[in-house]
């Protein structure tokens, strides 16, 4: 997958709380295909980032610009709330630590990942449920869970029908929050290695935001360290984790629990 | 050897660990590292234990910082300076232009084998059984019995996973392979094995650079040895 321009170029961007920055200073360049985490403790401005990149928080100063299927590259602060919604609709995908905040619990596993389909004019019930179908599939869900709801499903389940809700209509970006804490370690090793899988078979481009350096190790190709809103060190996530030049970098890389 | 034919030249590359957690200490470790890689020959990085190898070998293949210096890959004719390429660029050196066989298998939970062995050439546009197809000739080649290559290579035999890290390492073709004791846990039958699949390569016109401890390997694999104690820091030099 190669192409010319990045997806997201991101140039000094921050918010600011009051008069205190939430993150300050943060710039790179996302291209599709890659998978960029974002690493840090709480408290380390890295939810801000993702908040602002995802369009919940402003972008206060520096730029973000986002370069749309038409081809064309716009800065998201200068997108109505109309454009916003139609990004989230078409082009967008957000995964939230919590299923519960990204899925309807109470709607049946098929009926979640059928309802973007519909948001995006799908009319054909037969075919909306194979799409369905197939996605739950793809996400492991064994067939003939396809109509209980996630209230009765695991947490790990939970991730794995919100992945499919939110790559059943085919963005092009997703945004991925803590995506498996929480998770029993074997569980979250199979959701890291769906999304590695995923990731790589449909060209996405994820930012995901992470506070444990294995996940980002495991699926990301480029490394973001932040630390009381600023960016620490950034680059090839292997060249981070195994040779971080930052104190805190160090420090993090050290304080790894070796298994 | 002129630069021309060099898949590989490093010239004047130095490395620094600062160790902050140990109040900022600094250890110079390599200073004006020196040496190429024509097409076709194998480098073998020699030297004490400790002097560096391992630390150049990853210099070129991204993950350590150089701090100074260049290191030029030319693939196909394109030249890419890894010392300051920016990440995207070292990711398509090395989807396209360098392999790396450690000496263990990162781990890749919950992946097969054979498509462990085959995901380079997927990543590289292979249809995915081609690809497989490709996969199961160096496996069979590499005595990893058929009844295993369904199976994630995570439970398998130290000298089995080294084997399935080799053929992942030979599965595309590309102008570096970065060699890193790849024999170190493997029997008399497959060392020659591997060793025959080197010689191949290195006719087919593959520069290799290698870290081996094994001197009958080494014999047979190594048609220049650069001695990286010559890149010791001069303090440390008169100190030993």
């Amino acid at each position: 997958m190669t192409s010319a321009t990045p997806l997201l170029s991101v140039t000094d961007a921050g918010h600011r709380y009051g008069d205190r920055f939430g993150c300050r200073g943060v710039s790179f360049d996302l291209w599709p295909g890659e998978v960029l985490a974002v690493v840090g403790e709480s408290g380390s401005g890295k939810s801000t980032l993702l908040g602002m990149l995802s369009q919940r928080l402003t972008i206060d100063e520096g730029s973000a610009r986002y370069a749309g299927s038409d081809g064309e590259a716009r800065d998201l602060s200068a997108l109505s709330e109309r454009d916003v919604r139609r990004l989230w609709r078409t082009e967008w995908g957000f995964v939230h630590q919590n299923a519960a905040d990204g899925l309807r619990m109470h709607v049946s596993a098929g009926g979640n990942v059928g309802e973007p389909l519909m948001a995006n004019g799908w009319r054909h019930y037969g075919r909306i449920r194979e799409r369905a179908a197939d996605w739950l599939e793809r996400v492991e869900i064994p067939a003939d869970r396809m109509d209980d709801t996630p209230a009765t499903f695991s947490g790990g389940m939970r991730q794995r029908v919100q992945i499919a809700r939110n790559l059943v209509f085919g963005p092009r970006l997703v945004f991925m929050d803590e995506p498996t804490s929480g998770l029993d370690v074997s569980v979250q090793a199979r959701l890291l290695d769906l999304i590695r899988s995923l990731v790589a078979d449909l060209g996405l481009a994820v930012v995901v935001v992470t506070h444990d350096l294995a996940v980002a190790r495991l699926i990301s190709h480029r490394t973001v360290v932040m630390k009381d809103g600023r960016v620490i060190e950034q680059g090839l996530t292997d060249r981070v984790l195994d040779d971080p030049q930052a104190a805190y970098t160090q420090l993090l890389v050290s304080s790894i629990l070796k298994g | 050897m002129t630069r021309d034919t060099a898949v590989l030249s490093v010239e004047g590359v130095d490395k620094t660990f600062t160790l902050h957690l140990q109040g900022s200490q600094v250890l110079p470790v390599l200073r004006g590292v020196t040496f190429a890689v024509p097409r076709g020959t194998c480098v073998v990085l020699g030297g004490e234990s400790g002097a560096g190898k391992s630390t150049i070998m990853k210099m070129v293949f991204g993950s350590y910082l150089a701090d100074s210096g260049r290191i030029l890959l030319d693939a196909a004719g394109r030249v890419v300076d890894l010392a300051t390429a920016a990440p995207r660029e070292v990711l398509a050196a090395r989807r396209d232009a360098m392999g790396y066989v450690s000496q263990f298998l990162s781990a890749v939970p919950r992946v097969a084998a054979i498509d462990v062995v085959a995901e380079p050439l997927v990543e590289r546009g292979s249809a995915r059984d081609a690809a497989r197809e490709r996969a199961g000739e160096l496996l069979e080649r590499l005595s990893i019995p058929e009844r295993l290559w369904q199976l994630p290579p995570a439970t398998f035999s130290g000298g089995e996973q080294q084997r399935v890290n080799i053929a992942r390492g030979f599965a595309a073709e590309r102008p570096l392979m970065l060699l890193d004791e790849p024999t170190a846990s493997l029997d008399a039958r497959n060392r020659a094995v591997v060793v025959d699949m080197i010689r191949e390569r290195l006719r087919a016109g593959t520069g290799m650079l290698a870290i081996c401890h094994d001197a009958e390997v080494r014999d047979a694999i190594a048609d220049t040895v650069v001695d990286v104690g010559a890149f010791a820091p001069a303090r440390e030099r008169v100190a030993a």
